[in-house]
């Protein structure tokens, strides 16, 4: 079986510090993987180089067989085809909900407006969101936005889709709605990386969970593996960490 | 989701809520008085030390001759006829050259190096040549070139003078504003697949113009009153007029015509202005203070 995506020896520095050194991660269709870590481990370069919205050093990214990290290859069509949900959400404020959605769709795919609306309806219908289409995102919740970034990304029909830490930006109480949105599209066979905080969450939707520390891949493995009998000390002490926490 | 009903209180005032809403009325009268004693103290000091002065007889004869404002009012009302076309095709063309300018500058495609050196050079140039000079520069200097298809009359060139002087300055306007959109907005029009073009023009200009508004507006606030400059080439306007009018009965009111039908225009623009950097204000930082 090919890997959708196919992550091999990434390398990527800021000045002179080391983000991510030597990564690699195989993700085929359908699957779910989970990335967790301490701040700092890399986790969010990670998404931000798979999308292309940073240039790797050095290694190759391959999706469907193509290497999309080549400096030659058209990143605009890459990013086309894999969506990404950022920590802040980032919609756009000065378009409502239904512009946000089919911005890209229209402008991108060439999809008319109208056909693009079509679709974004029945996405807000599937999300619960079809009484927002005409608000602005300043007056939504912060779960409602995060569900409207989702909701902008798959509009795109990505076959990749990233999750920046999604939750860590909203109120304990809102988080529910956006882990439920995950989940659904987990169950609906998308192929995702969810970066997360929720260890819970990464161990429930997760078919695979990835421990990253100081930029390298610490421990790669099953949810049980990794999250409840890890065998590094690093990730131990992240989840003894963790479980203080919460 | 239902919604939870909003906190709602009974009409009927408690001792507390009244004894409250007197102290902030006894309040707010007393401001509103001191303003009001305080206006009028100085204004009418002012208007003392003026009208008691030695020279107020003559000054109020060659200043303020209402026969003379009346005798001279249609002459440059006419002329601020053309002040106010002239302003508005520079307006026109300022905003969308500095546009131009400022999207050029803010780009960081290689392709477009050569254009970006010259867009700031122009920037730099412009800003550092009084717009007097540059009036008188292209004013008289290109129509004594007497080249062919080159229109000769010292309006178009009064009208191009104040199109490339306040695009430099509009420019930087654009700029401040598309400068003060976040990165991630870009990161979110990119991840999407929108070129960096489309990113700009769908995602980022918008709301960056949408932010400068109203120094935009400042701007033209100022160009209306530069508008005056044009007076130095023979040009008909308003300014003009009443200088001619002063030359023929050494009575200066005729300026004063003018200066009021200036503050007609500027003014409420002004204060239009000053509003709408208050709503946004309150917009952003919900707040009124």
């Amino acid at each position: 079986m090919s890997a959708l995506l196919d992550v091999r020896g990434v390398w990527k520095q800021f000045g002179d510090l080391v983000v991510l050194a030597d990564v690699s991660l195989a993700l085929s269709t359908h699957e779910v993987l989970a990335v967790v870590g301490p701040s700092g481990s890399g986790k969010s370069t990670l998404l931000r180089c798979i999308n292309l919205l940073e240039p790797v050093d050095d290694g190759e990214i391959l999706l469907d067989g193509v290497d999309i990290a080549d400096p030659e290859f058209d990143a605009d069509d890459a990013r086309r085809r894999i969506g990404i949900v950022f920590q802040s959400f980032n919609l756009f404020p000065h378009l409502s909900v239904l512009d946000n959605i089919t911005l890209a769709p229209n402008k991108v795919l060439k999809i008319s407006k109208e056909e693009a609306q079509i679709t974004a309806q029945h996405l807000l219908n599937r999300f619960d969101l079809a009484d927002k289409r005409d608000e602005y995102p300043d007056r939504l919740s912060g779960g409602q936005q995060q569900r409207v970034a989702i909701i902008r990304a798959l509009a795109m029909n990505p076959s990749l889709m990233l999750f920046d830490e999604p939750t860590s930006a909203l109120d304990p109480e809102l988080v529910g709605e956006v882990l439920g949105a995950i989940k659904t599209l987990a169950a609906e066979g998308m192929t995702m990386i969810v970066v997360s905080h929720e260890l819970a969450f990464a161990r429930d939707v997760a078919d695979r969970v990835l421990f990253m520390d100081e930029g390298r891949v610490v421990e790669e493995g099953s949810p049980d593996q990794v999250l409840v009998n890890p065998t590094t000390d690093r990730a131990r002490r992240f989840l003894r960490l963790m479980a203080e926490v919460t | 989701m239902t919604e939870a009903e909003a906190p709602h209180r009974d009409p009927d005032l408690s001792p507390g809520r009244a004894r409250r809403l007197a102290y902030q009325n006894r309040q707010r009268r007393r401001s509103l008085l001191i303003g009001a004693v305080s206006t009028v103290l100085v204004f009418g000091v002012v208007i003392l030390v003026v009208v008691n002065s030695p020279g107020w007889p003559t000054v109020r004869e060659s200043f303020f001759s209402w026969e003379d404002f009346k005798a001279s009012f249609p002459e440059i009302l006419t002329g601020f006829a053309r002040n106010v076309r002239i302003f508005l095709i520079a307006e026109v063309f300022i905003l969308i050259v500095a546009l131009i300018l400022a999207v050029i500058r803010s780009s960081r495609a290689p392709v477009l190096t050569p254009l970006r050196l010259a867009a700031t050079a122009y920037v730099d140039i412009i800003r550092g040549i009084p717009t007097i000079i540059l009036l008188f520069l292209l004013g008289f200097g290109v129509p004594a070139l007497r080249l062919q298809g080159v229109p000769n009359s010292q309006e178009f060139w009064a009208i191009t003078t104040l199109v490339i002087s306040y695009s430099a300055y509009v420019a930087e306007v654009y700029r401040a504003g598309i400068d003060s959109v976040h990165e991630s907005q870009t990161s979110a029009a990119r991840s999407l697949g929108l070129s960096s073009a489309q990113s700009m023009r769908w995602v980022v200009l918008p709301q960056a113009v949408r932010r400068v508004i109203p120094p935009l507006l400042n701007d033209f606030v100022a160009l209306q009153k530069d508008s005056a400059l044009l007076a130095l080439l023979g040009v008909q306007e308003a300014f003009r007029r009443s200088q001619i009018y002063v030359a023929e009965t050494f009575n200066f009111t005729a300026y004063l015509a003018a200066a009021f039908l200036f503050m007609l225009v500027t003014i409420p623009l002004a204060r239009f202005t000053d509003y709408l950097i208050r709503r946004q204000r309150e917009r952003t930082t919900g707040t009124s203070v």
